[in-house]
């Protein structure tokens, strides 16, 4: 849920299709993640890339994460929840209408989903902030 | 790990036991099936192996299930205590046993209203087994006891992995 606003140094799907070999090693879209990764530690689970090395522009909480396999996958299994939410947002179909009787994982999904948005717009603006008053 | 929770609570998936004679597997096996609900992981599942059906529970149905297992009544020392316990055998053994005897009574009850949190969760989740409408009442009856323990401890690991988030979804 982050990577769409990590930027180029991110996990991004492109990274997998221009480099051969990075598919496998990312554990084809969802699997454990293979020995020889780049930046890839290990612990008692297994093997592991921290947050912020995925996401550089995540927040604390995803940054302390161990990833121990591909998000981007993720993301996309979660995606018509991403779209529902945008939708829900922009105000053109809400929560209830794309999802009549919600799990609790669906309604927790979004609550995470929300805050990670409205802690990446802050971040973005501070950083806007900050490119302005450096530019001035 | 990959995200398996369902979106809607009028979904539901067929599952296996791990303790049925009609499934093979290893401890590894069965414990990456629990956590996927993908029968390729198990090491074979003959055509005779039970089907449960369970359906994904919505924030009301989880609420009604504890309230019925007695969420306002529960004990609040036994909760404290069942989350500071020590998650080593030995050490939560040793630790158990300096207890006073009124948190160890505390602990007990916890421990009793966990076991009907379970209980009735399967209730509201479980609908089918074997294509035959069903109801936790059936999954009681299986002898012998330490069999209905593994299918009701597989049935909540799969009801709570296919209706919560998970660490994997944050």
């Amino acid at each position: 849920m982050w990577l769409s606003h990590s930027g180029s140094r991110a996990w991004s799907c492109e990274q997998c299709q221009a480099k051969r070999g990075l598919r496998s090693l990312r554990g084809n879209c969802g699997g454990p993640l293979k020995r020889g990764l780049p930046l890839v530690q290990e612990d008692d689970q297994g093997l592991y890339v921290p947050g912020y090395r995925v996401a550089p522009d995540c927040g604390e909480a995803f940054s302390d994460y161990r990833v121990r396999s591909c998000p981007v996958a993720g993301s996309n299994r979660v995606a018509p929840i991403i779209s529902a939410y945008h939708r829900h947002r922009a105000g053109l179909a809400t929560i209830k209408e794309t999802y009549p009787k919600p799990t609790c994982a669906l309604l927790e999904a979004v609550d995470v989903l929300h805050s990670n948005t409205e802690q990446a717009i802050y971040r973005a603006q501070e950083r806007a902030m900050k490119e302005a008053r450096s530019g001035n | 790990m990959a995200l398996t929770f369902l979106t809607s609570a009028d979904l539901s998936i067929d599952i296996v036991v791990t303790c049925d004679k009609s499934v093979e597997c290893s401890d590894e096996q069965r414990s990456t099936y629990l956590s996927s609900g993908d029968l390729n992981d198990l090491g074979e599942v003959k055509e005779s192996a039970t089907r449960f059906t369970i359906k994904a529970l919505s924030p009301s149905e989880r609420e009604e299930a504890e309230v019925r297992a007695g969420a306002y009544s529960r004990s609040e020392l036994g909760r404290i205590l069942w989350v500071e316990s020590p998650s080593d055998t030995q050490e939560k053994a040793r630790w158990h046993h300096a207890l006073t005897d009124d948190e160890r009574t505390a602990m007990a009850d916890y421990q009793a209203y966990l076991s009907r949190v379970y209980t009735e969760m399967v209730r509201s989740s479980l609908t089918h087994i074997g294509g035959e409408t069903a109801s936790v009442d059936q999954v009681n009856l299986i002898r012998p006891d330490g069999h209905r323990l593994i299918v009701m401890a597989e049935l909540v690991a799969h009801i709570q992995r296919i209706s919560l988030l998970g660490i994997e979804g944050k």
